[in-house]
């Protein structure tokens, strides 16, 4: 018997060529240290540079992550209580989020093995707080966007995509040091509690007209 | 506990469109006494199914109250689905889970233990032909074994009342004996029953009571022996509601 979390991270991986997100970090990578080896004084934008291009990845689990309704037909004629839901979703996230990030992270020590050290620190905070940022504000505008928009699940995930990208460039721009985001992301899990049972109140509310299959 | 498990009384509900509206249900009352086996009978576009999607609490009735097993169902409300079992027209399936999964992982939220989850599943899946596709995706599933998987999530839980929108569509032949088999078991377990279906006799065979739905009316509610007294020469139920039918 599979548990909760192993189920709904099934759900969320199914049709996502994860080999392909994680060749395409390695083959970015591998093309930035060529390209640094020819160019040592361009290391620092070659950082940058790749900061931004791996961090895209990041984004690809929001898209599954937001329930469609075919999904939300199914916890609502479950009785289930979709706070609770979003408590547990949100770990299948911070887990698909956490395993992108590692892979993200070992490809500079591979490549880096001299600078890997002072990187570090910057990464794992930019990676950290970037999907903390987005999943708490993609869950946030979803009920509003939901009641609007059919497409919800995926306007949402460009939001919190969009809101982690902005997360991350406030970091490499210098405006989030690294030692802010501990306090970022207490922040953050303290509004995504009152959070989750806000927007389950909202969703609660509203008529669900799936399609026939 | 109540000796109504179910009372609808005024529910009405109006589809709006660009081309104007569509008048669903009007003034919907009935009742279904605690243990009756209850068929909901009516034409197509009666308002069957928005009728049962709004006892889902997915729809929300314009007017109208409801009880569901002595309790006043409001809207946004979901926790009374633990005692009550709904197959909907849409079904509720996950398409990127195999049918394994997709019980699991029902049975584990309604709080089922692991071991009762996998007894569970292992008791309601043998009789059915989904038994041997269990492990494949949903998306690969035929129609029937959809209904089958969407049927037995809606009695997994063991619920008092279980209300089921056509769930012999699509299934074959030995399906739908197993499914009524099982159906016959939990009504004398104390389950009521409230089953749409355009299979009248099957519903004959099934049922004791009945509510006829017509343009979004309640045109009957009351015992099948009853319906059939309006024609009292009709030798099927089928043949009495076609008479029926042509009368009003």
């Amino acid at each position: 018997m599979h548990t909760v979390h192993h189920l709904l991270f099934r759900l969320h991986c199914r049709y996502r060529c994860w080999w392909v997100v994680f060749l395409l970090v390695g083959l970015m990578a591998l093309l930035l240290w060529q390209l640094g080896r020819y160019a040592p004084d361009a290391h620092d934008t070659l950082r940058l540079l790749y900061a931004v291009g791996s961090s895209m990845v990041l984004i690809a689990p929001f898209f599954q992550w937001f329930v469609d309704d075919r999904e939300w037909l199914c916890y609502r004629l479950w009785g289930l209580d979709l706070a609770e839901l979003f408590r547990r979703k949100s770990r299948v996230l911070v887990h698909q989020q956490g395993l992108l990030a590692l892979a993200v992270l070992a490809c500079w020590i591979i490549l880096h093995p001299i600078t890997w050290r002072d990187d570090l620190l910057r990464l794992t905070a930019l990676v950290l707080a970037a999907s903390a940022g987005g999943l708490v504000i993609g869950l946030a505008v979803y009920p509003s966007v939901r009641r609007w928009w059919p497409e919800a699940p995926i306007v949402a995930a460009f939001i919190g995509g969009g809101a982690q990208l902005l997360a991350l460039g406030m970091a490499l721009l210098g405006y989030l040091l690294p030692l802010l985001v501990p306090l970022q992301l207490f922040a953050l899990w303290r509004y995504s509690r009152p959070l989750f049972s806000r927007t389950a109140c909202a969703l609660d509310q509203i008529e669900l007209l799936v399609e026939r299959p | 506990m109540s000796t109504i498990a179910l009372e609808v009384q005024h529910c009405a509900k109006r589809f709006r469109s660009r081309k104007g509206h569509v008048q669903a249900l009007q003034d919907v009352t009935f009742q279904v006494p605690a243990g009756a086996r209850c068929g909901l009978l009516g034409p197509n576009g009666a308002g069957k199914s928005t009728l049962i999607r709004i006892l889902a609490n997915v729809l929300r009735p314009d007017a109208g109250q409801i009880t569901v097993l002595g309790r006043p169902l409001r809207w946004g409300q979901h926790a009374y689905k633990r005692q009550v079992g709904f197959m909907l027209e849409d079904l509720g399936l996950m398409e990127r889970l195999t049918g394994r999964e997709q019980l699991e992982l029902a049975a584990q939220l309604y709080g089922l233990s692991p071991d009762q989850a996998a007894a569970r599943i292992e008791s309601l899946t043998r009789p059915f032909e989904v038994a041997t596709a269990l492990d494949r995706w949903i998306e690969t599933y035929s129609n029937g074994m959809r209904r089958q998987l969407a049927f037995l999530l809606a009695l997994l839980h063991r619920p008092q009342l279980i209300v089921l929108d056509e769930p012999f569509e699509a299934m074959d032949a030995q399906a739908i004996e197993t499914a009524i088999e099982m159906l016959r078991a939990r009504n004398r377990e104390g389950a009521t029953l409230l089953i749409s279906s355009h299979r009248l006799d099957k519903l004959e065979y099934l049922c004791d009571y009945l509510v006829v739905l017509h343009r979004g009316r309640v045109r009957f509610a009351g015992s099948i022996a009853a319906f059939r007294d309006h024609l009292p020469e009709a030798e099927t139920l089928e043949a009495a509601y076609l008479g029926w039918l042509r009368t009003t």
